[in-house]
Formats: structure tokens, C-alpha cells, sequence
């Protein structure tokens, strides 16, 4: 056998340096050329892990995505399905010796699949004209709600409407979240203030960008935010005009629509002078803070103020002082207190670098006990649209989460992402375990002062909201 | 029979989801498909067909190797050995574990801790590559110093033979000596001789405490020097590994939490067993080391403290790799009694050339990596590169050093100059292959045939 000359192995490059086709991944080609196909990132893999695919790592998606650069593989619909089974958990990042970002390429290749028409037709619709006309959204909701409440019930488990929900492309036996009769933006006007006590001037004015799943279906959640942060002296401002983040857009491919929704945010809250934006959606969080300069490369994405998850703001911004009976304030009888683990979303541990503070938050909370969760700031499985396209693999994951979940011993599982909070009650319900999921928010908003009151106020002033009875 | 009728038939054999043929090339080189096998006797048909249909077979497990001895060299079809990972069942009263080659080596010696057990082997790949791979390489690990590689560990193995045969060697014991010793020939075969498909492992008893000393020097000739007086002063560390100044400032500025010290050298050293035989060790050791001039004790930490050190250590070509365009990846094996004049050699060729070579590795084992990160499309710096190693070479062959190159691209390991082998013992070589593999369908165009 005669060995290639030495520089011949050496010219590895060579046909690298020239654009190809895929002017996407060509921008992220010198990340691509860094991978030395170690293949450590295959360890973590939430998707190796259940496959055992090379094609299902992201040495593998990288050598796919090389290889359509070389024209030897092409955009077929295996191609696309390949790159769909990725959960941009980012835990691969995590591994990486080199420190490549997966992510971007991963993101660089999907666009690719997207500017030339590759997909499906629904998901499309759903992109250019419910999530970018943001208006349509809240109708659309409210009639899912209505068919929710009045035609299935709430699809108990043995509603024989069920049936129905495959053609949707919804696994019949699934857990679905309510939508909300009524939206959170509806729910609250622009500027709430905070009313007595703590009365006088609000000590900061704080924007809060409430996402899609907190606005539709977890309305409960960005009730929540509100009624800390009022409780907090704080004045909240809930700009009407944001809408989708664009995550679920540009993640697919759409970085069209995704900017327009980038841009629509942006303008949004720089229209009003705020301290602080705060996000209680993990992956809204990493869209805001990082997303919108770095995988849409918009040149101005200065939302005007810095961006904080919700635990991050809590920690940096006050005192965490949440009642008499916690951890910080000193012992007391701990009897009778909620065992409450944390799952960590990977948007909010990997993607935005928030490592300490959820649990900070949940130690400073009277009448918890926090528990050790193991894996658990392993991927759940939703990711959002994920979950929708890739059920059964979703599920796969969804259960080794849960089994954690359940080995920890806890009554309750906090989070601070509405698509994990989805998937995890998918999961637990699926697996007939005890546990409920909540909101992080949700918690912390116990230890605060009643909505209503102020809340009345709030809607007064927009003068177009009625008071619920 | 068509390639198109080859395909359908090796869908027969291990079902249609096993047979990939999406893509028309594994890293650069044509293949018809990668077939996924669930066991011998599929792995035995899968190779039995390929056979009569003389298309090369090249076994797979992790693909982590970086001498690309995975990689095919001339087309036919791979073999995934990731489906075959039962296990592993270990038995802790008689020391040894059942796996297929399929198992991640991290998750063997995990299990095995959990039982109270060592599984020793434990390469820098540990977290993806596979036990078959392992086997295939003779991999080792840091700890092979005292531990020794896979072939100390390899006490039988089943095996599809290159005419789809399948064969079980050795035995489960740790005494087995009738006729050759098949098993121990086929570890470190690197997928030329047959594909492992069951291995039967030996396993020790868990030592009591590991602790890792880390000593630091102003440079790495005086690291190699301490590295040497340890070997030779008797003392029995797990592991032994050098760090220049080259890969320590690389490892140094990724990791950029001040962990580890930012100039100079870092030596290393771990010992295991009882605590009181791991104190006296670590007296004698450091009694060895500070003899050294400019030696200091730099950490002193016993696990999981000291992880992080190898986390260091491991992340070194990585390190090197996330700055540059590129990496090249030399072996260096030479005894350890002359490390320290290597080292000063690299400092003077490296400037000489104007290329930063790095020089890390197992320097109780007698073997050390180069690395040189560069842009090596422009040919001048790749030939400067190739100059720098060829005039190390020269410089060492009278210390008896050999180096040689990791392709890295599909070629498997070579020597950089001339071959490893004199034409007699090629010869030997050549006579066993074909002894296994008379058609030469196992994985050709790698080191066996040279």
C-alpha cells in the first residue's frame, strides 16, 4: 500500500478556503475546522445516549455538515431529519476540549435546510404568520383554549377525543397544559406600580419579557413575577408590543422571521426607560442576552437595559429575605416543610451561564427543604418543538429525567423554563409519579403579598381591563 | 452480486435499520455502508458475506483513535461495534468482568468502582471510546505505569475471525498458558487480525487511596530529570505525566482560573494503594523531586480533589487545538533516564525552526506526545515543522528515541522516517497476518502489512 505524500495530508484545508453553496455555513466554516473529532461531546449527549448514532452527535452532525459543504452529501430529507434530532442543550459545548460552538453550526446548517424551502409546510405557517403577527396569537390561543374547556375537558385521559389529537400531530396519551382563558398581557396593563406597602417612590422600574408560554398557556407564572416584583417596591413595565423571542423560529432554520421578532423586542422595550429586564422563560433569557447578536448577528441588540433571569435578578437585586423561617434567617422547625428539587433548563445553566442562583433562591425560602436532584442540569427532553417532532426520542429522555426526579425524594420539582415545566409534567404524569413541577416564580411569589389589590389599581389606570370576580 | 444486491443482503442479515448507506464517505474515504451488528454470529455473516464478496471489513467502536486506524483505508464496509455493549456483568468474587466491545470504558470502570473493584485502563478518551476499541489500540492509560495497558487485562476474548468464523480464546482465569496466546496477539491488532465481539476483562481490588502530587520546575528539562530520578528510585506511582512549558501555558489559558500555574513545567504524580504505604510514598517522592533544582511542591491533593489536575493533563491537545488552525501529533518513546535531554532538544530545535512544539505525556512509560498548532495548509511551516522532528530524531537516535507520526487522517500510525520494523520482523509480521487473514479483508492498508 503506498501512503499519500505527506503534504497531501498535510493540504487538508485547501478546498476549504473557497465559498461553497451554503453561504450559512460557510460563515461558521473556521468553527467547523476546529473540530478535531475527538468525540468527547458524544459522552453527554442527551440524543447519543438514546440512539447510539454517530449521526446523533454533534462530531457527527459536524462531519455531516462538512460533508454537504464537499458536496457529498446533499440536503436530503435524511440530512434534515439528522439535524432536527439536536436539542441545542449545549451540554455538548460543555465537553468540548475546544471549546466549539455546536450550537452556531448546528443553527448554520438548519438555515441552510430553511432558505431553500425544506420543511414542512405547517410549521412555516406557524412562523411567518402566527408568531411573527404576534396579534393572531392570542385569538388562535383563546380558541384552543374554548375547544379545550367546553369540547374536551381538558382531555382527561379518557376523553375519546383523544382520537383527535394525532391528527395534530399530538400524541394521543399525552399531558397537555391548559391554555389561558385569557392572556398575560391582557391580564395586566403596560406599567404596573407598586401600591402600599412598601408605598413612596418604586425603588427600580424593571421590564419584564414575558414569552410565549407564559403569556398563553402558564399565565400563572407571570403573575407571579409581577407579584414579586411589586412586592419588591418595584415598578414592572410589560411593553405590549413584544412578542415571540424567536428561539423556536431561528432554531429551525427562519432567521428572517427570527430577526424581524428580534427587532419587534428590541424596539419594544427600548420604547421605555428601564433599570432591568427581567425573563422567567430560560430560553427567552438566552434569546435576549445572547441570541439575537450572536446567531442573528444583529449589529444593535441592546434591549436598552441589562437582561436577568429571574433568579439572577433575585440574588442580585434583593435581599432574598423571604420570610422568618428560612435557611438564612436561622433554624426553626423545619417539620412539615416542601422537599423541593431543581431542574436545571439547559437554556438558563449552559446557555445564559446562571449556575448558583436558583438554588440560592429556593435555600432562602421558608418552608422548603431543597433536596439533590442527580443529572440536573441534564437536558429533559423538551426543547420545546422538540418534543413535538421527536416524541419518542423525547420521551426516552423525558424518563431518565423523571427517574431522577423521583430517586431524589422530593414532593416537587421547581424550574424556571415553561417548556421543561411541560415536558417534565408530561413525563411524571406518563410515569404515574406524585411529583409536581412549578415554577420557581411561583414559589418565590408565596412568600409576597396577594396580587389583587394592587393588581385592581394596575388595570384601573390602563382603564380597559375589567376586574375578574 | 451488485453492490446494490451486497447491500440488500447485509439488510437481511441485520435488518434494515442497521445498514447505513446515507453518505458516500466515512472521513474522506468511499465506503458502501456501515453495518451496526447485534452480536457474533450477525457479526460472523456480516464479514462471512463481505468475504465472498472480497470488500475490505474495518471494525469501529468510538472512533476516537487519532491515529485513524478506524478509518478505512481502501472502501468495502465498516463495522459498528456500538450495538454489541451487554454489560458489563462483573464478577466480583473471581475478579474479572464480562463486556462487549460496544461498552464505553469510563462506564466499565465506573461499575467496576461501584463494586468495590479497579479496572486500571483508563484512556484520555474514556468518556466515548469503546472496550473493542481499547482492545484493537492496547490502550492504556495514565495509570499504566504501575498498571500496565490492556493486554494485562485482556483474559479472553470471543472473536469473528476475517473468514467470519467465530472463535473464543483464553479463558476466565488469570493462568492460561496452552499453545500461543492467541488473545494477547490479537490485543493492539488494531482490527487486522478479527473483530472482538465478547471480552472477558481481569479486575483488581479497589486501592484504599489515590493522591496526586504536583511538583512544579522552571522548565521541562528539570520536570523530565525528576520524572526520571522517581523511576529509577524505586517507588511504584500509579502515574507519571510531564507538562513543558509549551502545554502548560496552553492548558494554563484555556482553563484561566489561575488552577494551575501560568510558566514553567508541571510534573504530575500519582500514587494509590494503602494510606499508610501512600504517605511513606509521598515522602520519598517528594525527598526524590525537591533534589531537582527549582523543584516545588505545586499540590498535594487526594481524590476528587486531584481530578482536576488530570482534567488538565487530559485537555492538553485540545488546549493546543482551540487556537490554532491545526494540530500535528508526534510519539516520542525513549527511556525516562533520558527524558531530560529530549526536552532541552525540543527547546533548541523548536527554536532553531521557528515552530512551538509541545511535550507532554506519560514520562514514567517512556512515552511523550509532540504537538506542534499551526496553520499547516502553508507547506513552508509544515516543512519547517517536519525538519524540527526530523533533526530531534537525528539528534536522539544514539539515546535509542523513536518517533513517529499520527496521521490522524485515516493513514494510521507511521514513522516519520524509514520504517519502525527491520525487513525480517516485517516479514514475521506479514506471515501472521495473512495466517489470520489470507484474503487481507481486515482492515488493509494499515501497519500489518508495511
Amino acid at each position: 500500500v503506498t501512503r499519500p505524500p505527506l503534504t497531501d495530508q498535510l493540504n487538508l484545508f485547501a478546498s476549504r478556503d473557497q465559498a461553497s453553496r451554503y453561504a450559512a455555513v460557510d460563515g461558521v466554516l473556521s468553527e467547523i475546522e476546529r473540530c478535531l473529532k475527538c468525540g468527547l461531546c458524544r459522552a453527554p449527549c442527551p440524543v447519543f445516549a438514546e440512539i447510539r448514532d454517530e449521526s446523533g452527535s454533534a462530531r457527527g452532525r459536524i462531519a455531516m455538515i462538512e460533508a454537504l459543504r464537499e458536496n457529498s452529501l446533499s440536503l436530503s430529507p435524511l440530512f434534515t431529519d439528522r439535524l432536527s434530532k439536536c436539542l441545542n442543550c449545549r451540554a455538548c459545548m460543555e465537553a468540548c476540549p475546544s471549546g466549539i460552538k455546536v450550537d452556531e453550526i448546528v443553527l448554520a446548517a438548519r438555515a441552510e435546510i430553511f432558505s431553500r424551502g425544506r420543511f414542512p409546510l405547517l410549521k412555516k405557517l406557524i412562523f411567518r404568520q402566527l408568531l411573527r403577527r404576534g396579534r393572531l396569537l392570542p385569538p388562535v390561543s383563546k380558541t384552543l383554549a374554548f375547544i379545550q374547556r367546553k369540547l374536551l375537558r381538558g382531555l382527561p385521559a379518557s376523553s375519546p377525543y383523544r382520537v383527535l389529537l394525532p391528527l395534530a400531530g399530538i400524541d394521543r396519551d399525552r399531558v397537555l397544559p391548559a391554555f389561558a382563558e385569557k392572556t398575560l398581557l391582557d391580564e395586566f396593563g403596560e406599567i404596573v406600580s407598586p401600591t402600599a406597602p412598601p408605598a413612596g417612590k418604586p425603588r427600580m422600574r424593571v421590564g419584564f419579557f414575558v414569552g410565549c408560554a407564559t403569556n398563553l398557556i402558564y399565565t400563572g407564572v407571570g403573575r407571579g413575577v409581577v407579584r414579586i416584583l411589586l412586592g419588591e417596591g418595584i415598578e414592572v413595565v410589560i411593553p405590549r408590543d413584544q412578542g415571540c423571542c424567536g428561539i423556536p423560529v431561528y432554531t429551525a432554520g427562519d432567521r428572517e422571521t427570527g430577526r424581524e421578532l428580534a427587532e419587534r423586542n428590541i424596539k419594544a422595550f427600548r420604547k421605555h426607560k428601564v433599570d432591568a429586564i427581567v425573563a422567567a422563560c430560560a430560553t427567552c433569557g438566552v434569546a435576549l442576552k445572547q441570541d439575537y447578536a450572536k446567531i442573528l448577528g444583529l449589529e444593535s441588540a441592546d434591549l436598552g437595559a441589562r437582561v436577568y433571569d429571574l433568579s439572577e435578578f433575585l440574588v442580585k437585586h434583593t435581599k432574598l429575605k423571604l420570610g422568618a423561617g428560612s435557611r438564612r434567617a436561622g433554624g426553626r422547625d423545619r417539620a412539615g416543610a416542601l422537599k423541593v428539587t431543581y431542574h436545571y433548563p439547559c437554556h438558563l445553566n449552559r446557555g445564559q451561564g446562571v449556575k448558583d442562583e436558583p438554588r440560592k433562591v429556593l435555600e432562602a425560602l421558608p418552608q422548603v427543604d431543597f433536596v439533590e436532584l442527580a443529572e440536573a442540569d441534564r437536558c429533559c427532553g423538551g426543547a420545546g418543538t422538540f418534543s413535538l417532532s421527536h416524541y419518542d426520542l423525547s420521551k426516552a429522555i423525558g424518563t431518565r429525567k423523571v427517574g431522577c426526579i423521583a430517586a431524589s425524594g422530593a414532593d416537587v420539582v421547581a424550574t424556571s423554563c415553561p417548556s421543561c415545566m411541560m415536558q417534565l409534567a408530561d413525563m411524571l404524569g406518563r410515569n404515574r409519579l406524585p411529583q409536581k413541577v412549578v415554577h420557581l416564580a411561583e414559589l418565590v411569589a408565596d412568600c409576597y403579598p396577594a396580587l389583587e389589590k394592587s393588581l385592581g389599581e394596575a388595570r384601573d389606570r390602563a382603564g380597559k381591563k375589567r376586574v375578574p370576580a | 452480486m451488485s453492490e446494490g444486491g451486497f447491500i440488500g443482503r447485509l439488510r437481511e442479515t441485520v435488518g434494515s435499520a442497521n445498514v447505513l448507506t446515507g453518505g458516500k464517505a466515512v472521513e474522506g474515504c468511499e465506503v458502501c455502508g456501515v453495518v451496526r451488528p447485534a452480536d457474533a454470529g450477525e457479526t460472523a455473516r456480516v464479514v462471512a458475506l463481505a468475504g465472498t464478496e472480497g470488500k475490505p471489513v474495518v471494525a469501529r467502536g468510538g472512533g476516537t483513535g487519532l491515529g485513524g486506524e478506524a478509518v478505512p483505508a481502501v472502501g468495502g464496509i465498516v463495522i459498528s461495534t456500538e450495538r454489541m455493549n451487554a454489560g458489563p456483568e462483573i464478577h466480583g468474587d473471581d475478579l474479572y468482568a464480562v463486556v462487549g466491545p460496544g461498552v464505553i470504558s469510563g462506564m466499565l470502570r465506573r461499575r467496576a468502582e461501584a463494586a468495590g473493584l479497579l479496572y486500571p485502563i483508563d484512556p484520555g478518551s474514556e468518556a466515548t471510546s469503546t472496550i473493542g476499541g481499547n482492545i484493537a489500540e492496547g490502550a492504556a492509560g495514565m495509570r499504566g505505569l504501575k498498571y500496565g495497558s490492556m493486554r494485562n487485562y485482556v483474559l479472553g476474548l470471543e472473536l469473528v475471525t476475517p473468514e467470519g468464523k467465530v472463535v473464543k480464546v483464553g479463558g476466565k482465569t488469570v493462568k492460561n498458558v496452552a499453545g500461543y496466546d492467541v488473545t494477547r496477539l490479537v490485543v493492539g491488532s488494531r482490527g487486522t487480525l478479527g473483530i472482538v465481539t465478547s471480552a472477558t476483562l481481569k479486575l483488581l481490588p479497589l486501592p484504599q487511596v489515590r493522591r496526586v502530587l504536583a511538583f512544579a520546575f522552571t522548565g521541562g528539562a528539570g520536570a523530565a530529570e525528576a520524572a526520571g530520578r522517581i523511576v529509577a528510585g524505586g517507588g511504584n506511582p500509579a502515574a507519571l505525566e510531564i507538562l513543558d512549558e509549551v502545554s502548560l501555558a496552553a492548558v494554563a489559558g484555556c482553563a484561566g482560573d489561575g488552577s494551575l500555574p501560568g510558566s514553567g513545567a508541571l510534573l504530575l504524580v500519582e500514587v494509590d494503594g494503602a494510606r499508610s504505604r501512600c504517605e511513606a510514598e509521598a515522602i520519598e517522592l517528594k525527598d526524590a523531586v525537591l533534589k531537582v533544582h527549582g523543584a516545588a511542591v505545586y499540590a498535594d491533593a487526594a481524590y476528587p480533589d486531584a481530578e482536576r489536575l488530570w482534567v488538565a493533563r487530559r485537555s492538553v491537545l485540545a488546549a493546543l487545538a482551540s487556537k490554532a488552525a491545526g494540530v500535528r501529533l508526534w510519539d516520542v518513546r525513549l527511556a525516562p533516564s533520558r527524558m531530560a535531554a529530549l526536552m532541552e532538544q525540543v527547546g533548541e530545535v523548536s527554536e532553531r525552526y521557528d515552530v512551538r512544539l509541545a511535550a507532554f505525556g506519560h514520562a514514567g512509560q517512556g512515552l511523550l506526545h509532540l504537538a506542534a498548532a499551526g496553520n499547516w495548509v502553508d507547506r513552508e511551516e509544515a516543512a519547517r515543522a517536519d525538519f524540527a522532528v526530523y533533526r530531534l530524531e537525528s539528534l536522539g537516535a544514539p539515546l535509542g528515541l523513536g518517533i513517529s507520526e499520527r496521521g490522524g487522517m485515516g493513514a494510521g500510525a507511521w514513522p516519520a522516517s524509514g520504517p519502525s520494523l527491520g525487513r525480517t520482523e516485517a516479514e514475521v509480521v506479514r506471515r501472521i497476518k495473512a495466517a489470520f487473514d489470507p484474503a487481507g479483508v481486515m482492515n488493509p492498508g494499515k501497519d500489518a502489512e508495511q
